[in-house]
């Protein structure tokens, strides 16, 4: 919290006289987009907030102060993408993990009715590729949040069964994700 | 054995709840991938994907300590990093450099190597200045009043005729205290926590019971003719901003 402002300090970068990035700056200007990128590719707000703090972390350590903006955004969006890769590699040791598959589906498809409230349309089209009872699991758990016993309920199978839907659905939205790279 | 429906099942629960995953062990890349596939579908509600206000103020304050931790440990001596984060005196040393206003990330200038800092200086030593920040003619006994000079925010007390001054800032996390004549304290807007005249702490804060806060640091004050003047440092602005109205 600043008493005073600092006279003198600009206001503006100006990409002529190589700007400095106070922490102050970097962290107002970058927490939002940082953390939401996060937060799409690991899907949970605790694991989102510990990775977007090792990100900053890192950058309080090694950023260079005088860069651009876009170089700066670069920058954080590499080390991100390294935390978030360190992090899958948690669960399983894989040479490379990529899986930015979301934004990258092409097919385009119409898309249902139920699943128009989610906030991104690749998520959206992903489910609208999929068959119905895979998409209605997935719809029931992951936008209506029902427990696995609501969702057995709804759909008049057992619990063991919607898991094992539910496991067979997230395949092959992972398969049709992949298939809809370029 | 856990089977894998029931192993990715118990990991869709944790995200569904925006907890963190327990970190299972998955057997197969098409586990890993149906995994990322159920984050990638959890976070693709509309706002979920707003950081709180809570975290993004909490993950500030732990920059701004880190930032500050090699001053402390060249200050203090002592504490290692680990140890330094553990306690809540860094959060207490570090709300009070923020409070200060240090908490900007002190960053070479160009003509020096990169990686290279300054770190703040202690509280004020000896390169600061008398500023004044108010006259005795306007501050009859018992007056509180709020001044600005330089880094330093702060209340300036006029207790019978001797004149103190208090930082401002909570030593909690560095808000600014307001001063309540009627119950005779400063108030932390933040967490609620009240401090005396003194600048002892009197009650805790209701949202963090058993916390002792630190006192809040003094602030030399002395009375040249009229002006009443404190020793800061920080970038003075010339004139001098004209003293407040008392609050009392």
């Amino acid at each position: 919290m600043n008493v005073t402002q600092e006279a003198g300090q600009p206001s503006e970068p100006s990409s002529v006289d190589h700007p400095t990035w106070t922490l102050e700056r970097v962290y107002e200007t970058f927490i939002d987009s940082v953390y939401r990128f996060v937060f799409r590719r690991v899907g949970n707000r605790e694991d989102a907030e510990d990775l977007t703090a090792q990100v900053f972390f890192k950058a309080l350590h090694s950023l260079e102060h005088q860069r651009e903006e876009a170089s700066i955004r670069a920058w954080l969006y590499q080390v991100a993408r390294t935390v978030i890769a360190d992090h899958w590699r948690q669960f399983y040791r894989l040479p490379a993990v990529s899986l930015e598959f979301l934004p990258r589906l092409r097919q385009p498809a119409p898309v249902p009715q139920e699943i128009n409230t989610l906030a991104t349309e690749e998520a959206a089209r992903l489910l609208s590729l999929l068959p119905d009872n895979y998409r209605r699991v997935l719809s029931l758990r992951f936008l209506d949040h029902l427990s696995i016993k609501e969702a057995a309920a709804e759909m008049g199978t057992s619990e063991g069964n919607v898991k094992i839907l539910q496991f067979r659905a997230l395949r092959r939205a992972a398969e049709l994700a992949k298939g809809g790279r370029p | 054995m856990m089977d894998q429906f029931e192993r990715l099942n118990d990991l869709v629960e944790g995200m569904v709840a925006q907890r963190r995953l327990k970190r299972l062990r998955l057997s197969s890349t098409d586990e890993l991938e149906a995994l990322q596939v159920a984050a990638a579908l959890n976070a693709s509600q509309p706002n979920a994907d707003d950081p709180s206000p809570e975290f993004v103020a909490a993950l500030h304050l732990r920059l701004l300590e880190e930032q500050a931790a090699p001053a402390l440990r060249r200050t203090f001596g002592l504490v290692s990093r680990r140890n330094l984060f553990g306690s809540m005196a860094a959060s207490v040393i570090a709300s009070l450099l923020a409070g200060i206003g240090l908490d900007r990330w002190v960053l070479p200038k160009p003509a020096e190597p990169p990686r290279q800092r300054r770190w703040p200086a202690p509280l004020v030593g000896d390169d600061g200045q008398w500023v004044p920040v108010g006259m005795v003619s306007t501050m009859p006994p018992g007056t509180v009043q709020r001044f600005t000079a330089g880094a330093i925010g702060g209340h300036i007390l006029n207790e019978d005729g001797q004149f103190r001054a208090v930082s401002a800032s909570c030593t909690c996390m560095g808000c600014i205290l307001t001063w309540n004549a009627e119950g005779d304290e400063f108030v932390c807007p933040c967490h609620g926590a009240t401090f005396d005249r003194a600048g002892a702490m009197v009650d805790e804060s209701p949202l963090y019971p058993g916390v002792q806060l630190r006192r809040l640091p003094q602030i030399r004050v002395q009375v040249e003719e009229d002006a009443v003047m404190v020793w800061t440092t920080g970038p003075i602005e010339q004139p001098p901003p004209p003293p407040l109205p008392p609050l009392v």
